[in-house]
């Protein structure tokens, strides 16, 4: 009970409530779900973003996501979503934003050289 | 409740790049307005281009908006805002309405989060509506958000929707199946929700249909056909506030042409049979 006083007497820092929120939603393997809230809630809040991202990629590159085939595929759209900051508020740039990733963030790209290459098809 | 404030009057659609084509052919009179995301279109050239112009010169258009942020702690694109003010410019766009939510931190996440309902929130969002307003040079709307978990919670959403448009007196946007899905979702009362909302504010309204994750759990997908009780919901508005511009949302499963008009013109219905109400309440 005394705890739980404690709880709502704090005031509550609503940017640091944010940070958590969006850095689950962005990583859910390296970052905790926010504490207050259902789980089941949170994580459809991370499918859908992951799908409707994945959504724009898988539109755009085509060609890499065939070559590279599903799992692979799966593995750097999370990747992507996890580490890239994109800054473009226009949908239709976030295929630059991909790029930008592949060509600056992508550890993998190491391993398929062909792949930046690949993804203006 | 002063009809003539409106900009237009009737029933609206969403916008979708697929159907571009069959309204400049069709037409459709039942259509009064539509709808688009700026964040979709500022940056399209060519012929889907020419053919939004074609459409913004026939018809009545608002801009509704998806990447503004307007709760996030990254700071407000200005730059962004200037692009989104001249695009309503050239296409004689008169109307901006935006998500009482955020969709960035540290970069764009590209869909909507719930801000905090805390008091801080309401004034750090509230003077960036404001700021917009200036940077616009006109009144924005702000729509209510569907939300599936409100972390941090320090109020009720109707308290905090409230007073974030008080403070930064803006316009709103209602979005009717939000309200619905969001009472499921966090088990209010919708109607109780509805006779709270500050209606003298209201520029429009947005009705759509949602998915059943489960009979306490609700997703607005904009991907079905609009259930009952948001058609009870609407007519129950338009019962206590008179009658208000209303556009259907559809983005995903989208069927053909004719069952989209079918819904605006249930709304069409509602609005006359509503509108003949309240004039022989008033005669």
């Amino acid at each position: 009970m005394k705890n739980a006083m404690h709880k709502t007497l704090e005031p509550v820092d609503f940017k640091a409530k944010q940070a958590e929120f969006a850095a689950y939603i962005r990583d859910p393997d390296k970052n905790p779900p926010p504490a207050d809230v259902k789980e089941q809630r949170v994580q459809m809040y991370r499918e859908l973003f992951f799908n409707n991202i994945e959504g724009f990629l898988s539109g755009n590159f085509p060609v890499l996501k065939k070559i590279l085939g599903e799992s692979q595929w799966l593995t750097l759209a999370e990747d992507f979503f996890a580490k890239h900051q994109c800054q473009t508020p226009h949908f239709s740039e976030i295929p630059e934003e991909f790029l930008d990733y592949l060509q600056n963030e992508c550890n993998s790209s190491e391993d398929y050289p062909f792949m930046l290459e690949l993804a203006h098809y | 409740m002063d009809t003539t404030s409106f900009l237009f009057e009737g029933a609206g659609l969403g916008l979708r790049r697929q159907l571009i084509h069959q309204f400049l052919e069709a037409q459709p009179q039942e259509v009064s307005f539509f709808e688009v995301a700026p964040e979709n279109w500022i940056t399209i050239g060519g012929k889907y281009g020419k053919a939004f112009r074609a459409m913004t010169d026939r018809f009545n258009f608002i801009c509704h908006g998806l990447s503004l942020s307007l709760g996030s702690t990254d700071p407000l694109d200005k730059t962004f805002i200037l692009e989104v003010k001249q695009f309503m410019k050239e296409h004689n766009i008169k109307l901006y309405s935006e998500h009482l939510s955020y969709c960035s931190k540290n970069g764009h996440l590209y869909d909507l989060m719930p801000i905090p309902f805390t008091s801080e929130a309401v004034s750090h969002v509230a003077e960036r509506i404001k700021r917009v307003q200036e940077i616009m040079e006109q009144k924005i709307a702000v729509e209510n958000v569907s939300y599936y978990a409100a972390p941090g919670q320090e109020m009720s959403e109707i308290d905090f929707f409230n007073a974030v448009v008080e403070e930064a007196d803006c316009n709103i946007l209602i979005d009717i199946n939000n309200i619905y899905v969001n009472s499921v979702n966090h088990q209010y009362d919708a109607e109780t929700f509805l006779k709270a909302i500050p209606a003298q504010r209201i520029a429009y309204a947005h009705i759509a249909g949602h998915y059943k994750v489960a009979e306490d759990f609700l997703v607005d997908t904009h991907g079905a056909d609009i259930i009952d009780p948001v058609w009870r919901l609407l007519g129950k508005a338009y019962e206590l506030y008179g009658v208000f511009p209303t556009l259907l949302e559809r983005d995903f499963n989208l069927p053909p042409l004719a069952d989209l008009l079918t819904e605006v013109n249930i709304i069409r219905s509602m609005q006359s049979t509503w509108q003949t109400q309240h004039e022989k309440r008033y005669a």
